[in-house]
């Protein structure tokens, strides 16, 4: 596998540094802005776009078909999609919560339930969203998950506002209600990696 | 030991059936697919892989079911399909180390050998390199990491005729190791007319046949003759006749042509052509 990690570093590099330095200005206009997890959520959008931007040029190389004739399984070949997603995903839920806390507490306000919550919701947006994304792509191929990239943006950014707005998450918030939505994402997350390597065997390559 | 065994495959899509195939590709020897396009070229090819699943039929790679331990059985197949998917971006340096972390038996300076040879520049990106420099970097990738089977999927086209020439003569030398086997699908029958021992060919997803080269060479011939000739020809020894103004072109089986008709050498070509029209 570390074949297959190598050549989609490479790719990571000629084509997902826009991504990343768009998810680090959100993540920078979350330090700044009022509504920081509002900001923090689009991170993680850009987070969820780097495995799909690699199954997009796969695609486009026929690189799906070659790399069926290179001694991998199907396992393999979805396992490193997911585990970049998962890289991804993990490293913007890293600095936006250093960064976050690090605003916290020069601005005085860091409050360690609040700061558990934010977190756990960011957390839950960005395994829900890359789950999803990823199932459909390896289900229905890359046009359906781009598609559906798009289309989940609006109800997760109107999710979003309602949860901040209408809800007093803060409020609701406890140790118990975030370790939950930490392991539902967990659990999201691996069952769209596990019903993946499914439907990829089943699928056939040509 | 047989380098593939392929009995009864059947693949049915919407429009097109490949049906009931079978041919064997003893060890040491290469096959030539011939057909026309649509004819189940490459989806032979893909089911050999398992990219594509089987309706039914057994295939079996160096003795192995293609199915049970797909990626072990592909640590020994080198592959060239008619796209070589590697990543646009990625220049041949880099291939080679994404290569060297995928295959147990990956040979750098083979690898780097046939770099050269080829003259495939190292340091230039894919999407850079002309169709023909394309299919040589697949075939570099495909003699690097000690293949006993190459499967080619029109690895020769879009070759000029002078590479392709050379190309020819690195798969000859391949199987020059007894352990070493090609199946290689092309347009370029004349390739394969220089370059394989067995022949096959597919019409339409049907075999309409599979046999030894110089057998079929030594089968079967060409006569030019009047229309009166060819009807004092027995039957049996007519394959296929093509009339036309000037007279009559007939492939015939060479045994049942009565001696001292002028029989003129078949090409792998011509006996395709008239084989495709007589199943028509």
């Amino acid at each position: 596998m570390k074949g297959l990690l190598l050549k989609d570093f490479y790719l990571i590099k000629k084509y997902c540094v826009t991504i990343v330095l768009c998810a680090l200005v959100f993540i920078g206009l979350s330090l700044v802005a009022e509504n920081n997890v509002f900001f923090s959520f689009y991170a993680c959008l850009f987070g969820g776009m780097i495995p799909l931007t690699l199954l997009g040029y796969d695609e486009r190389s026929k690189w799906e078909i070659y790399a069926g004739t290179l001694p991998y399984t199907k396992a393999m070949i979805v396992s490193v999609k997911y585990l970049i997603g998962l890289i991804a995903q993990l490293g913007i839920l890293l600095v936006t919560g250093v960064t976050q806390a690090l605003r916290m507490c020069t601005s005085g306000t860091f409050q360690l339930n609040t700061y558990m919550t934010m977190l756990s919701v960011l957390t839950v947006i960005a395994f829900f969203y890359s789950s999803v994304i990823l199932l459909l792509s390896f289900r229905y191929g890359v046009e359906k998950g781009r598609f559906a990239y798009y289309v989940m943006i609006i109800p997760i950014a109107v999710a979003n506002a309602l949860v901040m707005n209408l809800i007093d998450i803060w409020a609701l918030s406890s140790v118990l209600l975030n370790g939950i939505m930490i392991l539902a994402a967990a659990a999201l997350y691996a069952g769209s990696w596990y019903l993946s390597i499914v439907f990829y065997r089943r699928r056939e390559i040509a | 030991m047989n380098a593939l065994e392929i009995k009864n495959l059947t693949k049915s899509f919407s429009g097109f059936c490949l049906d009931n195939l079978n041919l064997t590709l003893p060890s040491g020897c290469i096959m030539g697919l011939i057909g026309e396009n649509g004819a189940g070229k490459s989806t032979t090819i893909k089911l050999i892989l398992d990219l594509l699943h089987k309706d039914s039929g057994t295939i079996t790679v160096l003795g192995q079911d293609n199915q049970t331990g797909a990626s072990l059985i592909k640590e020994e197949i080198g592959v060239v399909m008619d796209e070589v998917g590697v990543p646009d971006c990625l220049t041949a340096s880099q291939v080679g180390k994404v290569m060297r972390h995928t295959y147990r038996n990956w040979n750098d300076e083979i690898y780097a050998e046939y770099l050269e040879k080829l003259s495939i520049p190292a340091d230039k990106a894919f999407k850079d390199y002309s169709r023909g420099m394309k299919m040589k970097l697949g075939i570099a990738i495909a003699l690097s990491h000690e293949a006993k089977l190459l499967l080619l999927d029109e690895a020769t086209s879009g070759l000029d005729p002078v590479v392709r020439d050379e190309v020819v003569s690195i798969f000859s030398e391949f199987t020059r190791d007894e352990n070493h086997s090609i199946l290689i699908s092309s347009h370029i029958v004349s390739d394969l007319e220089k370059l394989c021992d067995y022949i096959v060919f597919l019409h339409k997803g049907k075999l309409l046949l599979c046999e030894e080269k110089d057998f079929l060479l030594s089968q079967y011939g060409i006569i030019h003759c009047t229309r009166q000739q060819i009807q004092e020809l027995p039957p049996e020894a007519i394959k296929y006749k093509k009339e036309n103004a000037y007279g009559v072109e007939a492939m015939v089986l060479r045994e049942a042509v009565p001696a001292g008709i002028n029989i003129s050498p078949v090409t792998i070509e011509e006996l395709f052509v008239f084989m495709v029209k007589e199943a028509k």
